[in-house]
């Protein structure tokens, strides 16, 4: 069985997005599982979606201060994929901001990850993350995480036990805390097909890829919400 | 070497030359593993490089803080292109530089290593990179040292929170600047300090302080009036734990 997980808290995203996520699920993804939402509001989110107290998942905000006050922004995703909770089932945490475009049944079904399963974002230039390497440069995505939750305890244990403060100061996001401290404990999707970034694509058209992400939540790119063309329409289509 | 201050000091031409060859096989190696580094590489010789670096070994030649028997760590140390020449004539025991930027320490090492067949490169037996994070876990080699050295306070959290201090001298360099010269954002200065009470208020409380100052990052002349262009501050602190 697979566990669905996502994150919704503030009033960044609506509960449609929750919901459209939810139905993109039920399409694509033809395995026994079920569908759980942390967050802080479920109004308005579909009734047959697991609600998890956002609380529970919440993150300590680093003693050292620095941007995004002071907290590794999206460290509770590390929280939530291995609460105990969804152990003896694999897990697959989604962020909202994300449309799913082909079948992942096979791709999921098939896949037993060792470690933490992220992806490695292939459209960031290499040079760049080389020239800027240990600053501003994250060659890894965790919008499209797989595992077995009890892979996750290594990172979660170390994330927050060890050196939290200095992570918030100095990454301020798990995407960079992982890339700089806990590559060990992380695996890459095989797939290469299987995620793109809406925001670094040059046509933003639909292209031949499983899942599309915005990764908006950084404050680059544009929300699904606030477009006018073929992403929006599909995700519309999912209410 | 007669680039910037820092260096004109009458330098042996054959050292000179040998440090010339090192800069040639760094850059060739650079661009041969597609590091990624030649803009950085270029900058670690940069003007201000020189000035600060050169301000910082001023002030422990006048507090006499340097012998023969000093280990030296430098935290932070990117390429060491500048400050480790300097410990070197000054005959310093050891240096160790650490660096958490991967596709920097192969070149460090480069430009540092040891030629056995070469009479003047005895001294590159001297200088050790270790590629690490120093916040992370405790900087190895650190106990051997005596004399700890960070330019780069600017590029981590205030240095009051770091947990690996031990008995010695310490010097702290940071800035005010969060942009470049040309106005663009200094990627990577997440710790820009205001004046030099804000960087004191960055030390740990138990640092004897020695010496404290500021000094202008001046660049150089780039109009018809040959006039200097002050561009920041750089803040220093000297002490003893």
């Amino acid at each position: 069985m697979i566990s669905i997980l996502c994150l919704k808290w503030g009033d960044k995203y609506g509960p449609e997005y929750v919901n459209r996520l939810y139905n993109q699920c039920k399409e694509f993804i033809k395995l026994d599982f079920k569908f759980y939402c942390a967050t802080d509001n479920s109004k308005k989110i579909n009734p047959e979606i697991k609600i998890l107290d956002y609380n529970d998942y919440a993150i300590p905000v680093g003693k050292y201060g620095g941007s995004n006050l002071g907290k590794v922004f999206t460290a509770e995703k590390i929280k939530l994929i291995c609460d105990k909770r969804f152990y003896g089932t694999r897990v697959l945490l989604l962020d909202l901001d994300l449309i799913i475009l082909k079948d992942l049944t096979n791709y999921l079904n098939n896949y037993h990850p060792n470690k933490l399963a992220l992806y490695e974002s292939w459209w960031y230039d290499e040079k760049a993350f080389k020239r800027n390497y240990g600053k501003i440069s994250c060659r890894l995505n965790s919008s499209f995480m797989y595992t077995y939750p009890e892979n996750v305890k290594i990172i979660s244990q170390k994330l927050f036990n060890e050196n939290y403060d200095y992570y918030a100061f100095k990454y301020y996001s798990l995407d960079r805390t992982i890339q700089y401290n806990f590559l060990n404990h992380i695996e890459f999707h095989k797939d290469k097909r299987l995620l793109y970034s809406y925001s670094n694509s040059k046509s933003k058209r639909k292209l031949n890829y499983k899942v599309c992400i915005f990764n908006n939540s950084h404050g680059k790119g544009e929300d699904l919400h606030d477009l006018k063309n073929w992403a929006y329409d599909y995700w519309k289509s999912y209410d | 070497m007669i680039i910037g201050k820092a260096m004109i000091n009458h330098q042996p031409y054959i050292e000179n030359l040998d440090y010339f060859r090192r800069l040639l096989d760094c850059f060739r190696y650079i661009n041969k593993a597609e590091l990624g580094k030649t803009e950085e590489f270029i900058a670690s010789f940069s003007p201000n490089q020189f000035q600060s670096k050169q301000w910082l070994m001023n002030k422990i030649d006048e507090l006499n803080l340097i012998s023969n028997k000093t280990k030296v760590a430098v935290l932070g140390c990117k390429f060491g292109s500048v400050l480790f020449p300097e410990l070197l004539k000054r005959n310093v025991d050891m240096i160790y530089g650490y660096e958490m930027d991967k596709y920097v320490t192969p070149v460090s090492k480069m430009l540092f290593k040891k030629f056995d067949n070469e009479l003047y490169c005895k001294i590159f037996d001297k200088v050790k990179f270790i590629d690490q994070d120093i916040w992370v876990k405790r900087p190895r080699y650190l106990d051997e040292t005596d004399m700890t050295i960070n330019t780069s306070c600017e590029h981590m959290p205030p240095m009051k929170y770091w947990s690996y201090y031990k008995y010695g001298t310490y010097v702290f360099q940071s800035t005010n600047t969060d942009k470049t010269f040309s106005g663009s954002v200094k990627v990577g200065h997440i710790n820009c300090v205001k004046n030099i009470d804000d960087f004191q208020s960055q030390m740990h409380p138990m640092l004897e302080i020695l010496w404290s100052g500021e000094e202008n990052i001046v660049y150089p002349a780039n109009n018809k009036e040959n006039i200097e262009t002050v561009y920041g501050k750089r803040f220093m602190i000297i002490g003893r734990m």
